[in-house]
Order: structure tokens, then sequence, then C-alpha cells
């Protein structure tokens, strides 16, 4: 085997100077990317508070079935079942605390992990990115009823299940949310002009509803698309059945119009200009 | 040293010995940027019992094993199984042509016997120093690098009679 020949050959092998830059970034941004690392130091303990916590419901369940029974022996026929159905909601709402705590958590660890770089992955994070400001619309709501949870441990069972549907159905809601807003651009453009529209500029352009739209740069008229009309429609016929759920669900009323509030201004402000598109002409919606 | 530094002098160097072990150019180079980010994380580890280029060649070897046995290896493996080469032909043509013939040849024997070669030839290390580094003993050693040569011989016969 001739040494040196191969020693020729492998030494003509080398990496580019643009690899090597490349390299060298890569290196350096990881060390500042260890900031990041607080999500896992949050998440790892709140999941496994919420593991410790369902394995106590577990066997404190066990425990109140045993009391239960007990109290359909004839001599306890007297006992008051009031404690358990109370300890029964407190556990449920603290569940639900930690679960919200989780799911975000688990979205924070989603987007910030630099080291998950695959396409799929990435591709997500867009959607997700895109889609951030509709999901806000929807972060007090989810606040609203933790609260709630806290506040109405005293009452019966029932009305914690209606709150669990409450709950699966504001989930719904968010992934609703979600897949509508997965391909707004984030920006508002005039069609004729390519102005971009600044926050200011957005904010009138939602409020203007009986006079015709204009862009602030070009002073020409402009309209919303039809994909734009038929999509934001769609969103508020949502957001309006998920508010008639929360008015009907037995909330007090200050809560109910907390909620109608939270909706209609971030609804406006945040969710609208997510899936607003402009064009020159106007067209017809069937 | 400074990470920049120690990039421009060594990652050469480690990047052939990477694409000797995963006949990837583009996994060597992966393996040779994992290998600078954990020296760059745990530089403090090293102890200097060893020179640090032993130190990052031991490194190296570890990083591109760990990828040879990891599931995007075996998955890419698979796949070009089942789809045929990723790679156009012109890509593999220019591949090979960049290899040279005695690399072309080695990369055919199995991972065992190029490593000692890689180690003995390239590397010009002793036969005690290959079999510190694998943590072999030196006998093993020596018939590795016998088995190795055996199997490169032909190999190599062929090219050169194809040339003619």
């Amino acid at each position: 085997m001739n040494k040196e020949k191969w020693q020729r050959e492998l030494n003509q092998m080398q990496l580019s100077e643009i690899q090597k830059q490349r390299m060298k970034q890569q290196v350096i941004a990881t060390k500042q990317m260890k900031k990041v690392d607080w999500t896992y130091r949050i998440t790892v303990p709140t999941f496994i508070v919420l593991a410790l916590f369902c394995m106590y419901l577990f066997l404190g369940e066990q425990m109140n079935t045993k009391l239960i029974h007990q109290a359909t022996a004839p001599q306890n026929l007297e006992m008051d079942h009031s404690d358990y159905f109370r300890n029964l909601e407190v556990h449920f709402g603290i569940t639900f605390c930690l679960l919200i705590a989780n799911i975000n958590l688990g979205y924070f660890v989603f987007m910030e992990t630099k080291r998950w770089q695959q396409p799929r992955i990435m591709s997500l994070r867009k959607i997700l990115k895109r889609t951030q400001k509709g999901s806000y619309v929807l972060l007090p709501i989810f606040i609203l009823i933790v609260l709630n949870f806290l506040l109405l441990t005293n009452v019966l069972s029932v009305a914690v299940l209606k709150w669990c549907i409450v709950a699966l159905l504001i989930l719904l809601h968010f992934f609703i949310i979600l897949f509508i807003t997965r391909h707004s651009k984030m920006t508002i453009a005039c069609p004729h002009c390519q102005h971009q529209f600044s926050k200011k500029e957005r904010r009138k352009l939602m409020n203007t509803i009986l006079k015709p739209m204009q862009c602030p740069n070009c002073k020409q008229v402009v309209y919303y698309t039809k994909k734009s009309r038929k999509l934001s429609g769609m969103t508020n016929i949502i957001n309006l059945v998920m508010l008639f759920i929360i008015a009907n669900v037995g909330l007090p009323f200050l809560y109910t119009f907390i909620c109608i509030a939270v909706y209609g201004i971030l609804g406006i402000r945040k969710l609208l200009p997510l899936l607003t598109e402009l064009e020159e002409k106007e067209e017809f919606l069937w | 040293m400074e990470i920049e530094q120690l990039i421009d002098t060594y990652s050469d160097y480690l990047y052939r010995i990477a694409y000797i072990y995963t006949k990837d150019r583009t996994a060597a180079e992966e393996v040779v940027q994992d290998v600078f980010l954990i020296y760059y994380r745990k530089s403090h580890q090293f102890q200097g019992n060893a020179t640090l280029k032993t130190y990052l060649v031991k490194m190296t070897i570890n990083r591109s094993y760990d990828y040879l046995r990891s599931w995007k290896n075996k998955k890419h493996i698979v796949l070009e199984m089942i789809k045929g080469s990723a790679k156009g032909v012109e890509q593999l043509y220019v591949e090979k042509e960049l290899r040279g013939e005695i690399t072309a040849a080695v990369l055919t024997l199995p991972i065992k016997d190029r490593e000692v070669l890689l180690l003995y030839y390239y590397e010009e290390m002793t036969l005690a120093e290959i079999a510190e580094l694998l943590e072999l003993a030196v006998s093993t050693v020596k018939s590795r690098l016998q088995r190795a040569r055996e199997k490169l011989k032909p190999k190599l016969q062929m090219e050169v009679t194809f040339d003619e």
C-alpha cells in the first residue's frame, strides 16, 4: 500500500471556508443557547408534580371509595358526602391548572429547543409561530376558567362536569383557531402600492365598518379578499358559539362579561388582522 | 486555545477521520461539529494526560461510532436500500473522483479494518498507541492490520489493472 499516495489523497479532502465559518457560528451559538435550559428546568418539575398529584389522586380515590362504602352501611347512613365532593372538585381544579401549565411549557420547549432541526419539526414550528398571536386570544379565557375552578370549588360536581365540557370546547376552539390562522402572513399589504400597514394603520382598518377602506399611503380604495371574509366570518361564528356556551354554563355574570370583553377586544385587535388580506376589486362572496 | 483557532487547526484533520468512519461527507461534517461542540462545553474535563490532538481524535472516533449506531444512519441505509441512492449519478461520480482510488478501496473494508489502517498509515501511530487508543491488545491490532492489508491488496491491484 502506497502510504504517501493515500496521505496525499486524504489531505485533499478539506472543509471549505464556508463550512468552517458555519461550524464556528454553530459552536458559539450553542454556548448562548444554554440560557434556554430554563424550559426543561421548569417543565420537568411541573410534570413530576402533575404525575405525583395524579398518583395521590388515584390513591386518595381508593380511600374515598372505601369511605363511601362505609357510608352506605346502615350505621353510617347519616354521613355527609359533601366533603368528598368538595375534595373531588379541588383535586380536579388543581389537575386542570397543572395540565394547562404543562401544555404551555410543552409548547415553549417545542418552540425553543434549537437541537430539533428536522424539516418536519421546523415546518410545524413555522405554522405555530404564525398562529402564535391567535393563541393569545384564548390565554385569558384559560386563566378565567382556572380562576373559576378555584372560586367555585364548593359547587356540586354537576357544575364541575359542565366545566369539563367547557374546557374541552375551549381546547377544541383553540385548535380550530390554530387551523384557521395557520397560513396567515402576519402582515397586511396594500394591493396597489405594496405598502405594509403599521400596527396603528391596521387597527384603523379593522375599525372601518361603513366607509370604504383606504390605503393610508396611496389613498386608493381596498377591499377584503373573498377568502379573508370567509375566514373571519367563520371565526366570528365560532367565537359567538363559544360565548353562548360560556354564558349558559352557570357562571356569575361578571365572568361572562369579562369573557365577552376579552373575546371582543382581542378577537378584533389580534385575531382578525391575522386573517386579513386585501385586494383591488371587490369580489362577490358567493 | 480559542475555539475558533481550534476549529481552524484541527477541523480538516478530524473531518478526514470522521469520513473514513462514516463514509459520508455530510455526516462527517456533523460529527466534527459535534466534537467541537462537546469540547467547547466540556473543555474543563480535559486533564492534559494526552495531547489535545489525540483527545480530539478519540472524541471523533467515539462520535463516529455513535453516528453509525444511530437511528438516523440506520434509517438512511434502509432508505438507500429501498429507494436507491438519493445522490445523482453525477454527484456520485464527482465524489468517487474526489475520494481517490486508495481511499475508495479502504472504504469498502469493514470499519474495524478501516480504523486500524487509518491510524497506522495516515496518523502514523505505533501499534502500541493504536492499541491504547482503541482499548485493544497489541496483538489484536497487529492481526487486524494484517487482515486489512490482505483484503486491500486485491482491490488495489484490480484498480491498477483497470487503469492500465
